[in-house]
């Protein structure tokens, strides 16, 4: 699956491709180094330091979340559709830095 | 292309009746601040956009002095909620010249060097999971803060027992801060406004949180008293008609 999207912070992504998780909760994060969520969740700062990437439905570049990423060198990317009632659980996700009409996207392949 | 673009975040999951005077204060000043940000005319979008300017150049002096000497002087539910509104202003304005700095500081792009409130929570979480910090140690600086932070039903990491502390300090194990600057010590010569608005960011949110504390424990007590099953499923109206106690 291929969605758009676009940076909220890019402090650059080190890996092409992650191991991805969807988290709904603090609790039940695995230790992946990109997790999915619905939104930026302020909770989710508590696992800002094992996480590289959040790939989110919802949120801005102001979010508290977006603020503590961009202090802690990590990287969030707004989604443009909802993508977690359509995806697995656990899978890999590709980042690819793009543009269109002159703008900078990404694009978020998911398998 | 989705536009959920706001400065406002969804701040709290599946709030509880009470909580829900939070987020009707919460919108309201969003109002006022989008108002102040759209505005209509061209006049009015030139005064706007200088008064915005000047503000961003000088508010954050205004916001630290505020921070700084801010002491809740009430004990009452009401004047703890008329506390939360006069810090959610703050935090309104401090959110727009963060977003004001945001954009215009975009080509500066030096890493913040300026240890913030969420910060130093996180070090001592580290330092709890490290067992270097005590949980009790935690507790005492940052035991107003929660998951779900701004539901008031939301228990307080002050009444998490320490098997739960470390539940939540085993993610912070990772944690690395480099920045070595008090934000007291660069408030009056700051290098980008946009470190100075975030770190004021986390001190206003730190205080917005010790209020919500405040309220719950409040709550709690009166709950005990007038044996309220759940007190937070009360509507702010219901809990100021039970009278003295809060």
């Amino acid at each position: 699956m291929e969605i758009k999207g676009r940076f909220l912070v890019d402090s650059g992504i080190l890996a092409k491709e992650f191991k991805y998780e969807i988290i709904e909760d603090i609790y039940n994060y695995n230790g992946g180094k990109c997790i999915v969520v619905k939104y930026l969740n302020p909770d989710l700062v508590m696992l800002l330091p094992e996480v590289d990437l959040i790939v989110s439905e919802r949120g801005s570049a102001l979010s508290h979340i977006s603020i503590i990423a961009m202090e802690q060198g990590k990287n969030v990317v707004l989604v443009d559709e909802d993508i977690i009632d359509r995806i697995k659980k656990k899978g890999m996700i590709a980042i690819e830095k793009t543009m269109e009409n002159g703008n900078n996207i990404v694009k978020v392949i998911i398998s | 292309m989705k536009t959920r673009d706001d400065a406002l975040e969804i701040f709290v999951e599946n709030p509880s009746k009470l909580t829900k005077k939070f987020i009707e204060i919460v919108d309201k000043k969003k109002k006022i601040y989008d108002e102040l940000l759209k505005a209509k005319g061209f006049l009015r979008q030139i005064i706007n956009g200088v008064k915005l300017r000047l503000w961003y150049k000088h508010k954050y002096e205004e916001i630290y002095e505020f921070v700084k000497h801010y002491d809740i002087k009430t004990d009452s539910v009401k004047g703890l909620f008329q506390e939360f509104d006069k810090i959610a202003d703050m935090i309104f304005l401090n959110n727009m010249l963060l977003m004001y700095s945001h954009l215009t500081e975009k080509k500066k792009k030096n890493i913040s060097r300026i240890i913030t409130v969420e910060d130093k929570k996180m070090i001592m979480l580290k330092g709890v999971a490290l067992k270097k910090n005590s949980c009790d140690e935690f507790k005492k600086k940052f035991g107003h803060y929660a998951l779900n932070a701004f539901e008031l039903s939301s228990p307080r990491f002050s009444e998490y027992n320490d098997n739960e502390i470390m539940k939540i300090a085993k993610f912070t194990k990772e944690f690395e801060c480099k920045k070595n600057v008090e934000l007291s010590n660069c408030i009056h010569k700051p290098e980008q406004l946009f470190h100075v608005y975030s770190a004021l960011r986390e001190e206003l949110r730190s205080i917005a949180l010790l209020i919500v504390s405040k309220i719950r424990y409040k709550l709690l007590k009166v709950a005990k008293e007038k044996k309220i099953k759940n007190i937070f499923d009360l509507s702010y109206e219901d809990v100021l008609r039970l009278g003295e106690g809060t």
